[in-house]
């Protein structure tokens, strides 16, 4: 059996060495011969000429020029977002409300059973209320993201838009379909990886999983809001002409943005010439549009995409909230503050800020009240809902001013990605040194832009 | 102030480190001297290889003209080669031994598996291959995936393994300039230098081609190919391709070429198509490789495939969206320059 099973592959050798290596060509060509006569009798086609046909390639003209493109791309972009940020607050506080009941309650059945305090104080403090605040910054944004986005990704009009990008992405030598992965971070960036199966390709592939964490994702964006608003807005509209204020806050959230893309490009740039051993190539499928599906949309939005999110989120969150519980139990935290505050001022930031960013690896939402927690000085994350109240807290107990708010801006775009994203990108890379990289790089490249930036600019504005 | 025990740690600890980083370096010198002699001695063994296949005697001198290594280097390393005995002496010339012959050949087939493997999984230039190989060849532990490599030609047309077409009905394409019209296939493409090989490489002319001499002028010969490619190159290019008369199969390809030709003007790449141009696909370039050729075949760009442009794209014409097969797909402006059509009126 051995033998004959050798004898036929030595056999097959002989032939394509005979036939040069072109039989599966002639294969392939002759299968497709054969289905498309078979085929022309079974199947009716939507042809390009028929009344639907024609709509669709209106349609794709429209969205494929140049005004229709750029209109199309930011409208959908802007309500897209805009949903996403202003209904996720609303449900984000209705969950955590919801929580603090169910919190109540635990405690007074742990009191009831007569559990000791430490482990009480364990139990929900640490494991309970970790989760309870990673699920609820973490599951509103989703929840409304992922379905908007999914519809759009159904409707079939996602692959026009990487069509317009890709002469974008092929000039750093990155694939078209790396601007659906990096709107899809937006929403998460850990969705936003595993998003990047689209791209066939696996250089490019990788490239797009190791730039995703430069879009800001739901996470970040309140934190860049709140910074465009309370520190940077005041410092051109001296806040009496409202309408100015938000015009400069969303610029400079716009711009915030444009940072990060173009460090995406920048760092497309780079790897796109490092990594020549991968294979390269483009090839986009473009489907016909058609009528969503909602229950397909519902099912790959909150299974695929948010439940499994989610799922990780929580499994990173409990480590996190026992360091959190260790530093608190142990007063750790100033100590802690003050080592790392002359590391923080080489790069206009400051200790707690960087303590806030490492509590803070499970989930990019946690950053603000891990900060007002520091500041405070309390045990618990702080949740404030007023934004001068923060600014206070900030510029009184942080010494935080327009400087402090750009260096951080930035921190918070380039920074490493969320422990979450991590997770994907090693469960996707399968590739322990590729996720030490896409941790590593993305700090790398926020401190030594923070570094350039702080202290060969803004140190010297002094005109406020 | 330190105390006596201290400094004796701190000496002790850093006569340990010295003597460490000491052995250390040594031991990267020698490893670094070790490989370039194996490098250097598996270098010779290849070119007296090539040299018997080209039934050339071998000198001393024209090893060092090949090796550029001073004759006391040389001397060196051809007496640890004899010594091995993987070369004897033959007179004044040198040969191999069957045993060096058997070593040659495993780093030559190394050298093609590396190639096939650059060429069909990583996206490596095309001209850049054979020097990465080159390199690569001397090394022990290499891993390339076997998946890749099952397939037994490498990209210059050579059989990786055991016998391909016999050599002497090999011939250069500049050894056939009296058989004007006739048809040849191509064999071979000398990937050195790298220069003319990438000028070969950019003109799309690849192994397993056919060719049809059309015109010789003084300095260029014009030739047309399976693919309807009209291509006028210098001798010096022309020198680096390799070519043998096909037997099987004769009728059909100068069936295939007289159609060609007959409908020359009508055929270009699918670039150069106008949007809402019909054409029929005539084949896919060799130098598109990997899994993007695969993925082309799959989605149907193969031989009489129709095709038509539909749109551009927000930017420009690149990546343009074609459709075939009842299916929209966007293509690049490389690719579809390698894609060979024809266009119908």
């Amino acid at each position: 059996m051995g033998k004959n099973f050798e004898d036929i592959i030595k056999k097959a050798e002989k032939y394509r060495i005979k036939y040069n290596n072109t039989f599966r060509d002639k294969i392939i060509e002759d299968m497709h011969q054969q289905i498309s006569t078979t085929l022309a009798d079974v199947i009716q086609y939507r042809e390009t000429n028929d009344f639907l046909g024609k709509i669709e390639k209106y349609v794709d003209l429209f969205l494929t020029s140049r005004i229709g493109g750029i209109l199309v791309l930011t409208i959908m972009l802007s309500i897209v977002l805009w949903i996403t940020l202003s209904g996720a607050g609303y449900i984000s506080s209705l969950l955590g409300s919801f929580f603090e009941y169910i919190e109540s309650g635990l405690r007074k059945i742990f009191h009831f059973l007569k559990i000791p305090e430490l482990i009480t104080s364990f139990l929900i403090d640490v494991v309970y209320k970790s989760v309870a605040i990673v699920v609820a910054v973490m599951l509103p944004p989703m929840t409304i993201f992922f379905p908007l986005f999914t519809f759009l990704e159904d409707l079939g009009l996602l692959p026009r838009i990487a069509l317009n990008m890709d002469k974008i992405f092929k000039s750093v030598g990155a694939h078209g379909n790396q601007s659906l992965t990096m709107m899809v971070g937006f929403g998460c960036n850990a969705a936003g990886v595993v998003s990047t199966r689209i791209i066939k390709s696996p250089k490019e592939r990788l490239i797009a999983i190791l730039t995703n964490n430069f879009m800001p994702c739901n996470g970040r964006w309140p934190l860049l809001i709140m910074i465009s608003t309370i520190f940077l807005a005041p410092l051109i509209s001296s806040s009496s002409n409202p309408l100015v204020g938000s015009l400069i806050a969303s610029t400079a959230l716009v711009l915030s943005v444009f940072v990060g893309l173009v460090f995406t490009l920048i760092i497309s740039l780079g790897l796109s010439k490092f990594l020549k051993s991968l294979g390269s190539f483009y090839i986009l499928e473009i489907p016909p549009f058609r009528k969503p599906n909602f229950l397909r949309i519902l099912y790959t939005s909150v299974i695929d995409r948010t439940v499994f999110v989610l799922a990780r989120a929580v499994y990173m969150a409990i480590p996190a909230g026992i360091f959190v519980w260790t530093i608190n139990q142990l007063n750790l935290s100033q100590n802690i503050t003050n080592t790392l505050d002359p590391f923080g001022k080489l790069f206009g930031l400051d200790g707690t800020i960087i303590l806030s960013y490492i509590i803070a690896l499970p989930a990019n939402e946690i950053v603000i009240p891990a900060l007002l927690m520091l500041y405070t000085g309390s045990k618990n994350f702080v949740e404030i809902e007023q934004l001068q109240s923060i600014y206070q807290i900030l510029t009184v107990y942080g010494n935080w001013d327009w400087k402090t708010g750009i260096c951080v801006m930035l921190f918070s775009i380039l920074h490493n990605p969320c422990t979450t994203t991590i997770l994907t990108i090693y469960k996707e890379t399968q590739s322990l040194k590729w996720t030490i990289i896409a941790t590593v790089l993305p700090l790398i490249t926020a401190f030594s832009t923070l570094f350039i930036v702080y202290n060969l600019l803004l140190k010297h504005i002094s005109f406020l | 102030m330190y105390d006596d025990i201290q400094v004796i740690f701190i000496i002790f600890l850093s006569v340990l480190t010295i003597t460490f980083l000491f052995q250390i370096s040594t031991k990267l010198i020698i490893n670094r001297k070790n490989r370039l002699i194996k490098e250097k001695k598996e270098d010779i063994l290849k070119f007296l290889y090539n040299q018997s296949e080209k039934n050339q005697e071998t000198n001393f001198e024209k090893i060092q003209l090949f090796s550029k290594l001073k004759p006391e280097k040389l001397m060196k390393i051809i007496n640890i080669l004899l010594k091995e005995r993987k070369i004897k002496y033959d007179k004044e010339n040198i040969k191999l031994t069957s045993d060096g012959a058997k070593e040659a050949q495993e780093i030559i087939e190394k050298h093609r598996k590396i190639e096939k493997y650059l060429f069909e999984s990583t996206s490596v230039k095309i001209e850049e291959i054979h020097s990465i190989a080159e390199k690569e060849e001397h090394s022990n532990n290499l891993n390339i995936e076997p998946a890749n490599t099952y397939q037994c030609i490498d990209p210059h047309g050579d059989v990786i393994k055991g016998q391909g077409v016999p050599s002497f009905s090999i011939l250069k394409l500049t050894q056939n300039l009296d058989n004007t019209n006739k048809i040849f296939k191509i064999i071979h493409i000398e990937d050195e230098p790298r220069e003319i090989y990438s000028k070969i490489v950019q003109l799309d002319i690849a192994p397993f081609d056919y060719i049809k001499i059309k015109e010789i002028k003084t300095n260029s010969i014009k030739v047309i190919t399976n693919r309807g490619q009209l291509i006028e190159m210098d001798f010096i290019l022309a020198g680096n391709i390799f070519i043998v008369e096909e037997e099987t199969k004769k009728e059909d390809i100068e069936i295939l070429f007289n159609e060609i030709e007959e409908k020359i003007d009508l055929i270009s790449t699918l670039d150069k198509l106008k949007i809402n141009e019909k054409a029929k696909i005539l084949g896919i370039s060799f130098y598109i490789r990997g899994e993007e050729k695969r993925r082309l075949l799959e989605l149907g760009f193969v031989r009489n495939s129709l095709v038509e442009p539909l749109y551009n794209n927000m930017l420009g014409n690149d990546p343009r969206v074609y459709r075939i097969k009842n299916t929209n797909i966007a293509l690049r402006k490389e690719q579809a320059q390698k894609i060979y059509v024809q266009k119908l009126n």
